[in-house]
């Protein structure tokens, strides 16, 4: 470490106060409303979020819930789909959808004194769907097309190569939210309209405001346009099994005509609001997430120089997920590489992390909140993953208090607990058989 | 509603402070005191656009070497200093600029100064590190080369610009990487990092007296070490159309082309602007609406006017899924250039564009950063922050006899340039 950096550790950091006022605003048919009052600009992002992200596609029919979020963007019984673009563009305003494992969700960015119209919008949007059938065809074709084009990258195959091996049948999180191109064509328009019926109701979305709003002018504003809906019942998702790898398995997706090998290793990892994710997160910043200063970092790219990209992370969702180790490095280094990996997760599994380490994780996190929150986009996300994980609105005062209490023997009982001897490793290469090392993992090669 | 929404934007103009030291660093300060932070950023203008054909990818690997360490700050303490204060950091190279930046809380943004002072003079280069940096390029490059976008865009590039540097990419070619010297290196760092060819930006929650109290301290001391040429390249000129066919194992047939246009301080640049957004600018633009919801010939198109600051390309990117759809859309999109010199632009589309225009310079504040980024590369391509303001400005008088006029003078056939991509 060098001089300056251990003279700063020494230095107690400025006390944190989180100023983070999240207002919050009930219908009495469970429509919730969330807010974030910040008068710097004259604009209002705008945010519905439906509890009905790709995670609650039926089997066979993956991709469904994105097609759904697109669908209310197609057209209205008053508005076409060029129309309702139009019409928040005509103000200047911004409209975009996105669907993800957890939910589904609509944005519109506006300037202030337009939200009234926009929510106006929404209330149409979310609730006059047209769900033409023609509509369907042209929007499957779209997304279709992306697929077929995601597949020429190297990375794509192996993200999806991956969750399907790691998570088991059925498992929500075990397809990538656009769906797969089998999935697709299988799904019909009675599909959307049934997927809209059971999850598309006042309980199950939420708002979120961040801006230049008047909080009793919102809520009577929702109040009139959203009241007369009726809540409904929500089915929840029936999960049998959980992700749990029992051997070491290597699977090698061969691709042709690539000069590096897209490498995956990963393990479980405890759902978003799991007591352990805090610690488990300090853990990984040490370890690789925290881009070149963390050990993967400073290693095989700093060190070795085999890597532009390298790194871990842990993905936070509602249910258990993955803890993954990512990189990409010429082909010749592949068995190489994966030994560094290896050897680093055992050093942390059996040395634990060093204290000066821990000291810098605290400080980045204490003095990282003001930087994570300094946008309206970064402050509706923080939101969002408050209300889907329910975290609480004291979450970020939380976070920091959680984090100040950490010890290294808590992080190494983490370590110990989450790096297990079973993992799974995908690679995407153009490496022959003959030129990977022997292990003695259950190995599985795969053509492209 | 234009005019609306033009109020607000007078009212809501920035306000930027700029100054020089006697070394010829310039500063550029945007105070935003509802932000918590500040964004520090150091531009130099260096960077493809500066280097000779054997020197391909310099500019970006000084970059990489950047963080390597300098004389107080030795290894990686510059991030690492970052990071424990609870800032990120980073750095980017493009043709015209390589530009480092930290983020980081309103009370600590002084030692982000003191560090980039420590770097703009002072610099380690150690030939050791300087292999295994290299090394970690020529992977940052194969991973490009792994997508079937870098040889597509690297093909356009070379057959755009026979000459001028615009035809080499920032990363540079593999040949040139694996050969750049130490000395080179050592060179172009000693050539480029000077105060006279660097502009500092700071962005967020800062005073300006004590800003430039704490610049001054920092950076007043660094002398110049010499006068740097301001650079002028050239390009031939260009005769009739030029067109190139690349195969490989693609799953989707892609293509670029484009028509060369003009330089940034043109005249034209302004309704090149406008019809950009009209054809491509989001699921409301001709060509979307055309060519993928209602003739589903492509799964996606994108592109625009792309100037930097000498004579740029207005371009299309093409992604069909099979070929023949590839060539129609291309006719459809030459159909359509032809329709808007035949037919009046609807007023309302005009209209729609530009209120767009004018609420994205609002919603583009949001964050810091982004501001400062936009000072630093508007200073450096055009040669004042100012640009950033007047440019909403100019795009509110550009008139639709403006725009047919920008079609008739670029988009012909002796001016078009294609690179396409089939499956093998």
């Amino acid at each position: 470490m060098n001089i300056f950096l251990t003279f700063l550790l020494l230095i107690n950091l400025k006390e944190v106060e989180i100023k983070f006022p999240i207002t919050a605003d009930s219908l009495e048919n469970g429509l919730k409303i969330y807010g974030y009052i910040d008068n710097k600009l004259p604009m209002v992002r705008l945010r519905v979020v439906i509890k009905a992200g790709s995670s609650y596609d039926p089997v066979g029919k993956e991709g469904l819930a994105n097609l759904v979020i697109n669908m209310l963007l197609r057209g209205t019984k008053y508005r076409s789909y060029e129309e309702i673009y139009n019409f928040v563009e005509n103000f200047g305003g911004r409209l975009e959808s996105q669907c993800d494992y957890d939910f589904s969700q609509i944005e519109i960015v506006t300037l202030s004194q337009y939200l009234d119209t926009m929510l106006f919008l929404i209330r149409e949007i979310l609730t006059m769907p047209k769900f033409a059938n023609e509509d369907l065809i042209k929007l499957k074709t779209e997304i279709l097309g992306r697929i077929k084009t995601s597949e020429n990258f190297p990375s794509y195959l192996l993200t999806k190569e991956f969750i399907k091996n790691f998570y088991p049948k059925d498992y929500p999180y075990r397809h990538l939210p656009e769906g797969e191109i089998n999935s697709l064509e299988k799904i019909e328009i009675s599909d959307i309209k049934n997927f809209y019926e059971t999850y598309y109701h006042p309980n199950n979305y939420f708002f979120i405001l961040v801006g230049d709003f008047a909080k009793e002018k919102v809520k009577d504003k929702i109040d009139k346009l959203f009241s007369n809906l009726e809540k409904k019942e929500i089915p929840k998702l029936n999960i049998e099994s959980f992700p749990k790898i029992e051997k070491r398995k290597m699977i090698i997706v061969k691709k042709r005509n690539i000069n590096q090998s897209y490498i995956l290793l990963g393990f479980e990892a405890p759902s978003g609001n799991h007591p352990d994710v805090i610690p488990l997160r300090v853990m990984n910043f040490i370890f690789g997430g925290g881009a070149l200063n963390s050990r993967l970092g400073k290693l095989i790219r700093e060190k070795e120089g085999l890597a532009y990209d390298v790194g871990s992370y842990f993905t936070r969702r509602v249910y258990p997920s993955q803890f993954i180790c990512d990189m990409q490095t010429e082909i010749k280094n592949t068995d190489y590489a994966i030994d560094l990996i290896l050897e680093e997760l055992k050093n942390l599994k059996e040395k634990g992390i060093k204290r000066d380490e821990l000291e810098q994780a605290k400080r980045f996190y204490f003095g990282n909140i003001p930087i994570s929150i300094d946008s309206y986009s970064d402050k509706a996300n923080i939101i969002r993953e408050i209300i889907l994980l329910d975290l609480g609105f004291d979450y970020l005062s939380h976070l920091l208090s959680e984090i100040k209490d950490l010890t290294c023997e808590k992080i190494n009982k983490i370590a110990k607990e989450y790096i297990k001897d079973n993992f799974l490793l995908v690679i995407v290469s153009n490496i022959e058989k003959e030129n990977l090392k022997v292990r003695d993992w259950e190995v599985e090669f795969i053509e492209r | 509603m234009s005019f609306l929404i033009l109020s607000l934007f007078f009212n809501s103009s920035l306000f930027v402070y700029k100054d020089s030291l006697p070394n010829g660093l310039k500063i550029l300060i945007y105070p935003d005191t509802n932000s918590e932070i500040v964004s520090c950023q150091v531009w130099y203008k260096v960077g493809s656009y500066y280097e000779p054909e054997n020197l391909t990818g310099i500019s970006h690997l000084l970059e990489h070497m950047a963080f390597k360490g300098s004389k107080n700050f030795p290894k990686n303490s510059y991030s690492e200093t970052i990071r424990a204060l609870g800032g990120i950091d980073n750095a980017f190279t493009s043709e015209l600029y390589t530009c480092y930046w930290a983020d980081i809380g309103k009370d600590y943004y002084d030692i982000v100064l003191k560090m980039e002072a420590d770097r703009m003079a002072n610099l380690a280069l150690d030939r050791k590190e300087f292999e295994t940096e290299k090394r970690v390029v020529m992977e940052e490059r194969r991973l490009g080369e792994n997508t079937p976008y870098s040889p597509l865009w690297e093909g356009f590039g070379l057959i755009s610009y026979f000459l001028h540097p615009y035809r080499q990419p920032v990363i540079g070619w593999m040949p040139i990487l694996e050969r750049l010297t130490y000395e080179d290196l050592v060179n172009w760092y000693k050539n480029y990092y000077q105060p006279n060819n660097a502009i500092i930006v700071l962005s967020g929650n800062v005073k300006i007296d004590e800003a430039m109290k704490k610049i001054k301290k920092y950076f007043g001391k660094i002398k110049k070490r010499t006068d740097i040429k301001e650079r002028k390249p050239f390009d031939l000129p260009i005769t009739g159309e030029r067109r190139i066919i690349l195969k490989r194992e693609v799953k989707t047939p892609m293509m670029i082309f484009g028509y060369k246009t003009c330089a940034i301080n043109d005249q034209d640049f302004y309704p090149l602007e406008v019809l950009e957004k009209i054809l491509l600018w989001g699921k409301t633009s001709r060509l979307y609406q055309k060519l993928i919801n209602e003739k589903n010939l492509l799964v996606s198109i994108s592109g625009g006017s792309d100037i930097q600051k000498d004579t740029g390309i207005f371009y299309f990117f093409l992604v069909a899924e099979d070929t023949s759809k590839l060539f129609l859309a291309e006719k459809e999109i030459e159909k359509e250039l032809e329709n808007i010199i035949n037919e009046k632009i609807k007023e309302e589309e005009l209209n729609r564009i530009k209120t767009r225009i004018l609420a994205e310079y609002v919603f583009q504040r949001e964050r810091v950063r982004s501001i400062g980024f936009v000072l630093g590369s508007n200073e450096i391509a055009t040669g004042s922050y100012k640009f950033y303001e007047e440019y909403p400005k100019r795009i509110e008088q550009v008139k639709e006899e403006e725009i047919k006029e920008v079609i008739k003078k670029y988009f012909h056939k002796d001016n078009k340039i294609s690179a396409i991509l089939l499956p093998k």
